[in-house]
């Protein structure tokens, strides 16, 4: 019997404590870096933009809260009061465009972009705006340019 | 004659291209904020990706923005949010449809800052409600900076807090909306 409580007792001692360390590491768990994180998509931006515009149901299903690379020329890259930058991507020719809301870490890179040039961008998909007088945007959120 | 004529329909175009002006951004900024009064963490977030368009002609003004471009500096409370609360899968956007109810004081062809009073329906959750909230439009230059304050009731919206987090989160969201608007090429 002592014996059993010999076993027992750091056990629960142990698991008690792993399972603090587990709430206490989620509590405290930041929104994943996109940098390192892994992406479920690799698409251009064409294709994205064209799944939205077709059917926003399904492309929501499917991309919502994914981590998503996107390759696309560059349409605009701009900088709002807080120094935050959004670049959008898409075809001339076209209203609709992918929208990245750039990570304020990696604004040294949105920096040297230049309209027209190509580039692979990753971020989290929040979804999409259709408005037919200010052209439909899928927009991405948390971006960084990735190194070619 | 003729070239008075000629000057009074040149100030009629020109006056009707400045009141039929429309202002838009893309980037937009709301801040969300359900802390409770005596809770010890902050719940709150921030959107970036905000669309808003105003009308200068008759005060018509549209937002909207997608649930799951709100981001918290805790990724639980993040996950928690759209997955328990707002329901983002379900409806990924926010709407607010309706206008600036004193839009005839304001002048958008003049700098200067207008107290305003932005009235219509905000639709979250999938429930619409009226909303009135107290704002401000700083015309310089040609843009429109706006903003605007008020509180939500999370029940309005059918969002309903569960006991154990009563203490944490308010029962009523401050909302802050931010928009730099541009003039909109047509």
């Amino acid at each position: 019997m002592k014996k059993n409580l010999k076993i027992i007792v750091p056990l629960v001692l142990l698991i008690v404590a792993l399972g603090a360390w587990y709430a206490y590491s989620e509590y405290n768990r930041k929104p994943a870096n996109m940098e390192n994180a892994k992406a479920d998509f690799v698409t251009n931006a064409a294709t994205l933009i064209g799944a939205f515009e077709e059917n926003e149901v399904k492309a929501n299903q499917q991309y919502l809260d994914k981590v998503v690379e996107v390759e696309g020329a560059i349409r605009t890259v701009s900088q709002d009061d807080a120094g935050l930058y959004t670049v959008t991507m898409g075809d001339d020719g076209s209203l609709s465009s992918v929208r990245c809301s750039m990570d304020s870490v990696f604004n040294e890179q949105a920096r040297s972009l230049v309209p027209g040039s190509t580039v692979s961008i990753r971020g989290v998909c929040t979804g999409f705006m259709a408005d037919p007088l200010l052209g439909s945007d899928v927009t991405l959120v948390r971006c960084t340019i990735l190194k070619k | 004659m003729k070239k008075s004529l000629f000057i009074f329909l040149l100030g009629v175009c020109i006056t009707n291209l400045a009141t039929a002006q429309k202002f838009f951004t893309k980037t937009g900024r709301i801040d969300f904020n359900a802390t409770a009064p005596s809770s010890p963490e902050n719940i709150q977030a921030v959107n970036r990706t905000v669309t808003c368009v105003l009308d200068a002609a008759n005060g018509n003004m549209q937002f909207a923005v997608l649930i799951k471009g709100f981001t918290f500096e805790r990724a639980l409370m993040q996950e928690h949010f759209n997955e328990n609360y707002l329901e983002s899968d379900k409806f990924p956007k926010a709407e607010f449809k309706g206008a600036v109810a004193n839009n005839a004081a304001v002048n958008y062809s003049k700098d200067g800052t207008y107290a305003v009073t932005v009235k219509g329906k905000l639709t979250m959750h999938g429930q619409t409600k009226d909303v009135e909230a107290p704002g401000k439009l700083i015309v310089q230059g040609g843009k429109v900076n706006a903003t605007a304050s008020f509180a939500v009731l999370l029940a309005d919206y059918g969002v309903s807090i569960p006991g154990v987090v009563a203490d944490k989160v308010n029962k009523t969201a401050k909302i802050e909306v931010a928009c730099n608007l541009e003039p909109l090429k047509s």
